[in-house]
Formats: structure tokens, sequence, C-alpha cells
């Protein structure tokens, strides 16, 4: 097993029993690994794979009209990537790096998805965009917080750009992110920052304050999921790259309110 | 970075592209153009089919252990990315014999997501999946909360040793359950001397000044637990089977396999070298060594 490049060395030890003995004695072939008298598989390659599985692109609007609500978050969206490196940078210090790629891929390619009808409802949109962020560059953070985007865009009731709807719906995201990820309250992920956010009431430079506060508070702590937990008190003065993803996000909003 | 690639955003498929070009009567696509691969054979009936997956950057794991007596199928995501559910579930349905497929991979919370999410696709097709993780890395978490750990090299045990039990015609509660029986059995800790560059983001995942290692290191580049001045290699093996022998607390006189594992630049020489050592220190434990041990890359 290796990490491409990197230079280093592991060592595994396996507590052997009779049956475990004769199994891992047994012949095994693949094109990477042969053990005892047994040639690797050589089939007739099939006459062709089966069809691959067809995305539905039917019902397609990318002319029509988008809402207020499209147009807001689309901006964003063509904003976000420009973060990429400076959350690469934060998660290579915590976890595996790839968050910048993850929020890059994830927002161009839920923008990608709203274009295909920018005229929708924005639950119809929200859950669009979160399943297509989940699956672009599929990870740990890409799982939760679009999975939990799908799930939050159908108990949506109203329109985000509403405050009051937007902070129901940060709290929402935050919910289904602790359910299906564990991550509690002071646990110093996501989590945190949203739940600031949605605590600091419905004006927007006020929830930015409040979230940026969350990011320097969380960074004093010890980071408690993900592979930042890893790191158990070596994580304690950095800041979390998944907060400060939803920090930029924010910043980002508000920036195409005064445009 | 120095990388013989082309496009970087292309480096996963382009790597596929070849591994299946190369092996066309061992290995092909489930579907079309995807990124699930199994066995040419796949979907023998009556046998229990194994699902393994992960991100790309871990040749051989995760799609070189697809083959007889191993693993049936594999979904592969992005640079040490999980893949998606929906190409976990395309594998499963490749691999799937009628017997049930059993998922078997390493403890990342992306993984879980992907393969818990591709077990409910499945289940309403009518294929019945059980779960087995690898969490061997004793530097990423205390015993006491083994569970949490993450899955490294000692996952190739499982491989080997679930794929046989496959092959034998063990039935899915049975595979699974060798499977675990394995995962609570095997412990692993490694150390980095150099860091990884991801094809897509062009930078190092960590800095290490010349003459320092990261002692614990996990295989995406993640610190361990300590970092310091870079020892000989039999100061590196006491630490390593110093830490892996304690946790697992073998009685003495039992006997066990020995996977010394190299992160991608190592070479062989410098893996025999921590084996040797590795070798003695076993056995003035009282423990002796099945063979043929392997020293793999």
């Amino acid at each position: 097993m290796t990490s491409l490049e990197a230079a280093g060395a592991s060592i595994s030890v396996l507590l052997l029993d009779d049956e475990l003995t004769e199994l891992l004695d047994a012949p095994a072939a693949s094109p990477f690994f042969r053990h005892g008298a047994v040639d690797v598989l050589d089939v007739e390659p099939a006459a062709g794979p089966v069809a691959a599985s067809a995305t539905a692109a039917i019902g397609d609007h990318p002319d029509a009209v988008p809402t207020a609500f499209a147009e807001r978050v689309l901006a964003v969206l063509a904003v976000l990537p420009e973060h990429a490196e400076e959350l690469r940078e934060l998660d290579a210090a915590l976890g595996d790096g790839d968050l910048g790629i993850t929020v890059a891929e994830g927002s161009r390619a839920a923008g990608d998805a709203m274009r295909r009808d920018p005229s929708l409802e924005p639950a119809e949109l929200l859950r669009r965009a979160g399943a297509a962020f989940a699956s672009a560059n599929p990870s740990t953070f890409a799982a939760l917080v679009g999975g939990a985007v799908v799930g939050a865009a159908a108990d949506l009731s109203g329109d985000p750009l509403d405050p009051l709807v937007a902070s129901a719906l940060a709290s929402s995201v935050a919910d289904r992110i602790r359910a299906r990820g564990g991550a509690e309250a002071g646990d110093k992920t996501v989590v945190d920052a949203l739940l600031a956010g949605a605590g600091a009431g419905t004006d927007l430079d006020a929830v930015i304050d409040a979230v940026r506060r969350a990011v320097d508070d969380g960074a004093e702590r010890t980071s408690k999921r993900g592979r930042a937990a890893w790191l158990q008190e070596r994580s304690v003065g950095l800041r979390d790259p998944g907060m400060v993803a939803y920090l930029r996000f924010l910043e980002d909003l508000r920036a195409t309110r005064t445009r | 970075m120095r990388k013989i690639i082309n496009d970087p955003d292309a480096f996963t498929d382009e790597t596929i592209e070849g591994i299946i070009a190369a092996h066309p009567g061992a290995l092909r696509r489930a579907v079309a153009g995807g990124r699930a691969l199994v066995r040419a054979d796949a979907g023998r009936s009556g046998k229990v089919g194994i699902v393994t997956g992960g991100g790309s950057g871990h040749l051989p794991v995760f799609l070189g252990y697809v083959g007889l007596g191993l693993c049936d199928g594999v979904a592969v995501g992005n640079t040490f990315s999980s893949p998606s559910a929906e190409q976990i579930a395309d594998a499963t349905r490749a691999v799937d014999g009628g017997a049930g497929v059993l998922y078997l991979y390493g403890n990342y919370g992306g993984d879980i997501y992907n393969f818990d999410i591709a077990a409910d696709l499945v289940a309403a097709e009518g294929i019945t999946t059980e779960t087995a993780l690898a969490a061997d890395d004793v530097a990423s978490a205390p015993a006491a909360s083994r569970a949490t750990r993450r899955g490294v090299a000692g996952m190739i045990y499982a491989f080997k040793i679930a794929g046989a039990a496959a092959e034998r015609g063990d039935d899915l509660a049975g595979v699974a359950s060798i499977a675990r029986r394995v995962g609570e059995r095997t412990r692993t800790m490694g150390v980095g001397l150099s860091p990884t560059i991801l094809p897509a983001a062009g930078e190092p995942t960590f800095h290490l000044d010349e003459g320092e290692m990261e002692v614990g290191i996990g295989i995406h580049g993640e610190p361990g637990v300590h970092r310091g001045r870079l020892e000989t290699a039999d100061q590196i093996a006491d630490r390593l089977v110093g830490a892996v022998l304690d946790d697992l607390d073998a009685p003495a006189g039992s006997t066990v396999s020995v996977l010394v594992n190299g992160l991608g630049a190592t070479p062989l020489e410098e893996l025999y070298i921590l084996y040797r050592r590795a070798a003695r220190l076993i056995a003035e434990r009282d423990l002796s060594i099945h063979a043929p041990s392997s020293a793999t890359t």
C-alpha cells in the first residue's frame, strides 16, 4: 500500500490461528499479487461492458429566467473556487489536503446543476446543488455537506433570501451533519460554524462576525472529528478548514449583495 | 511537482485505462467508462462477492487486490478521495452471484458514508451486503478507542484471507466474520520521510525538514503522533514493532505474520533492513513468524 511518491514504511503484524494460517496460504492471483500455484485470471474479454447508467437530462431549461435566489447562489459558487488554495493549505495541516479541490470542484458542479434550470423553486435548486456537490469530488466533507443540503432542501419552506429562512436552513444543515457524521457542537468542525451563524440572528454582518469568532475559538481547541482528530493535541492552534470554508461562503454571499 | 502525468485531473482515469489495457483478461469495468472494476469472471453464481474501494494513489491497494482468492470488485475514487456511492453500487451489482457481497475497506468517514449509501441502493434491488472495516493503525487512536483507528497496510491481510474464505465457499456471514477476525488481530504503524503531492493540487501535503521523520504517519500524509530526528533503521523498527506488539498483546508462543510495507518511494533494500530487525524483535518476544513473510511496496 503506497501513498503516491511518499518515502517511508510501515510494519504490520497479524496474530495467526490455524484457520487464518490455512487461508493466508491459499493460492491467490491478481495482476499485482500472486501467491501459490495459481495463474492470473485470463478469460476472453467480455464482448463489451454493459451500457453506462444514464443520468437523465430531460426537462433541462438552461435558458429559463433565473430566480433571484438562483442568481445570488450562482454568483457565490462562481467565486468560491478562488479559496481553493487557502483551504488546501489549511487542510494539509490538519488532514489530507483535498478540501480545496472538494470545494472548488463541488462549487462548479453545484453551479452546473443549478444552471440546468435556474427558474426552479429554491428547494429543488438546493437539492440538485447538494447532490452535485456531494459527488463532484467525493470525500467526507462533500458527502456530509452535500447530503445535508439535500436533506435540508426537503424541509425548506420559503426562500432562503429571507434571512429567517436562511438561518433555519443553516440549523437544519448542521443538524443533518451531526446526525450522519456524529459531530457535536464544540468538536471543531463545520457544524460549529453553522451553529454560530444560525445563533447570531438575521443580520449577515453579525452572522459573519459570529462565524469568524467561532473559527478563532475553534483554533484554540483540539479537533474531535475526522482526520484532524488523529492529530489529537497537535491540532491546537490550527483553524479548521471546513469552518473557514463556511466563513468564506458567507463573506462571498455578502460581497454579492453589494454588487 | 515532478510527475509523469498528462492532465492532472485525468490522473485516476488514465491510470485505470492503462491497467485495463494491460490486463484485459483479468479485469473489466462494471459499466462503460466507469470507475468500478471487477474480476473478468465476476458474478459467479453462489460465491460471496467482496467489494473494496477507496481513493486512488495507493497502488497496489485497492484495485491490485482484485483477483482469484482476493476481492471481486473495487470502486476507485479520485486521489485520496472516496469513490461515489453509485460507483460502489455498480461494482456490487456486477460481482453479486446471489450469495451476497461483503464491503471490505478502510475506516475513513467518506468511504463509510458512500459504502453505506451504496448498501441502501443495492438492498432495494435485493442484494444483501455486510461490512467489515480495516482499522489497524495503532498511531491514530489509543487502544481504548480502537474502532476509530484508520485502516492502513494491514488491510491487505483481510483482502487475502477473506478472499480465500469466499473462494472456498463460505457464506456471507462466514466471510464477514473471518474478515473481522483478521481486523481484530492485525496492527500496523508507519513512519514518513517525505510527503506526497496530489496531482490535482500540485503541492506537498506537508513539509518535513531535511533529517526529520514523522512517526505514526497515515497513508494520506496525515501527521502522526510525533515528529523528530530521522533515526537508524534499527531504531525505527524498534519504535514500530514495539508499538505494534504492545498493542497486539499476542500470547507468548503464538505465531504471527509480518508485513513490511513501503509508502511508494522507499526501496526494497531499506524495507528488508527494517525486516531484519523486526524479525529479531519478534523472536525476542517469544513469537514465531509464519513463512513466507513478504516485504512489498
